[in-house]
């Protein structure tokens, strides 16, 4: 048992390091790897950069097929990760707007219009809205388009349209709308700004 | 090689105090019981764990996502039901190794249902758990169960060696993708993560005028990150001091939900040494296992 344990816990480990080896997700898997793309390295950055980089290279050529049936394993755990967390933020200051007929009930940040911001701000939701504030087509926009127009509805029973807005701003000027998605009563489809 | 083959296997039979892992034990799933309570809480259970066909939020289907092939419609609800059993076993420590397999599993489809809302913590926390599996970690602070006296070691180095390849590729991450975090004139990525309306609660107007604080603030960072090799080292406990407030620091600044609170509930292994001289001594009487 001992001498089982001392062999598993290592390889464990290994297997640890191995996928999760910092940084090697930046290497594609043919860098550095033909004599022209090293001469070119080592032309712009001289060593021991290029040396370091080509050692890159041939580790994580090393590295792949290794993985690749551990890979297979992961998404039965679903624990395969990057770790990259957080590497930097936007530059643009964007927030999403939900305006109800000609009022504004909800603006991201903002504690002057917070209708449903607990919704909004939860930690599952947030990315959704996110990314429907960052892009025009977001794929799962109108899956959360129609839960905001469905609470709106709900809370404000009179109103007649809804209108989700991403608006951005350049730090410190003033926001312009960005994009939108509008849904009327009866009916209530969501339909994307021109 | 037989001498270093006996020090190996004399290294891995070192045993420890079972409470900080113990405290891991319990942190871990009260963290995901917590989520999904708060989940329950704001009405939003049915729309994220519905497909999208029958009104549910996310249209973005997971090929690995079982449960509606082996339940049906009702798919997610087993593996959220079943989740939430799993974990309060675990917190109580009653058949935790059992609990932590269908646990993670259930956990797992839980994701796979709703990919968008499964972030980098829940991954954390999943293989977290599927560590503390081999552990002792059900040997103090567990429903009925006497305390040991003390439990094998490996698990918590384990865990200490998990977190050093997360901090390093966050550190490194940053460094390669963005030069900008040791720039002294550049615009702080730090500050742009931190006045990011839609991820951050920091007022952008006010706390743009300090840039030099998030410049500051930035660098640390990258240090810690970096650094986190100490971990395991015996100077593990100091570098955690930074770690702690670090998460804090983000708590209260950004709305990622569990993230901090999920990343402190493995500081117990890191904090043992410190632990173990301050908050576990005296020595707790029998009623505590």
């Amino acid at each position: 048992m001992k001498t089982l344990r001392a062999t598993l816990v290592p390889l464990a480990a290994f297997a640890l390091i191995w996928l999760a080896m910092p940084g090697a997700s930046f290497v594609p898997k043919g860098y550095l790897s033909t004599p022209q793309a090293r001469a070119a390295h080592q032309q712009r950055w001289g060593e021991p950069w290029t040396s370091l980089n080509v050692s890159a290279g041939i580790l994580q050529r090393i590295r792949e097929p290794i993985i690749a049936p551990i890979r297979g394993i992961q998404p039965v755990f679903r624990v395969a990760q990057s770790w990259h967390l957080y590497r930097d933020g936007p530059r643009p200051i964007r927030r999403m707007e939900v305006w109800v007929d000609t009022a504004l009930v909800y603006r991201t940040g903002d504690p002057e219009y917070d209708w449903r911001e607990g919704v909004f701000r939860n930690r599952r939701i947030r990315p959704m809205a996110e990314s429907l504030v960052v892009r025009k087509k977001a794929r799962n926009r109108l899956g959360i388009g129609r839960l905001i127009v469905q609470l709106a509805t709900q809370d404000f029973p009179d109103a007649s349209r809804v209108e989700i807005r991403s608006v951005w701003a350049r730090r410190g000027k003033t926001p312009a709308v960005h994009h939108s998605m509008t849904a009327t009563g009866p009916d209530w489809a969501l339909e994307d700004s021109p | 090689m037989k001498p270093l083959w006996s020090a190996w296997t004399r290294w891995l039979d070192r045993e420890v105090d079972p409470r900080p892992l113990a405290l891991v034990r319990i942190a871990l799933p009260l963290c995901v019981l917590a989520d999904l309570a708060r989940l329950a809480q704001l009405g939003l259970l049915w729309d994220v764990f519905t497909p999208y066909a029958e009104g549910g939020l996310n249209r973005i289907e997971s090929p690995h996502a079982v449960v509606w092939e082996w339940f049906g419609p009702n798919g997610p609800w087993v593996a959220f039901s079943t989740t939430v059993l799993c974990m309060a076993l675990i917190m109580i420590g009653r058949w935790m190794r059992p609990a932590i397999v269908v646990g993670v599993l259930a956990y797992a489809q839980l994701g796979h249902v709703f990919p968008p809302g499964d972030r980098a913590i829940d991954r954390l926390i999943r293989t977290a758990l599927l560590i503390l599996l081999f552990s002792g970690a059900d040997g103090a602070f567990a429903w009925g169960r006497k305390r040991l006296a003390s439990v094998p070691a490996w698990p918590e180095h384990f865990l200490r060696l998990f977190l050093v390849l997360v901090y390093t590729s966050a550190g490194i991450a940053k460094l390669i993708q963005q030069p900008e975090w040791f720039s002294l004139t550049a615009d702080p990525p730090l500050l742009r993560i931190l006045i990011d309306p839609m991820a951050s609660t920091l007022d952008p107007d006010f706390w743009a005028q300090f840039p030099v604080l998030f410049r500051v603030l930035g660098i640390a960072t990258i240090l810690l990150e970096v650094s986190s090799i100490l971990l395991l080292t015996r100077w593990g406990p100091l570098w955690a001091i930074g770690g702690v407030l670090m998460h804090l620091g983000i708590w209260a600044s950004m709305s990622l939900g569990m993230f901090s609170p999920g990343m402190l509930a493995l500081y117990p292994v890191v904090l043992a040494p410190v632990l173990g001289r301050t908050l576990f001594r005296p020595a707790p009487s029998r009623r505590l296992g």
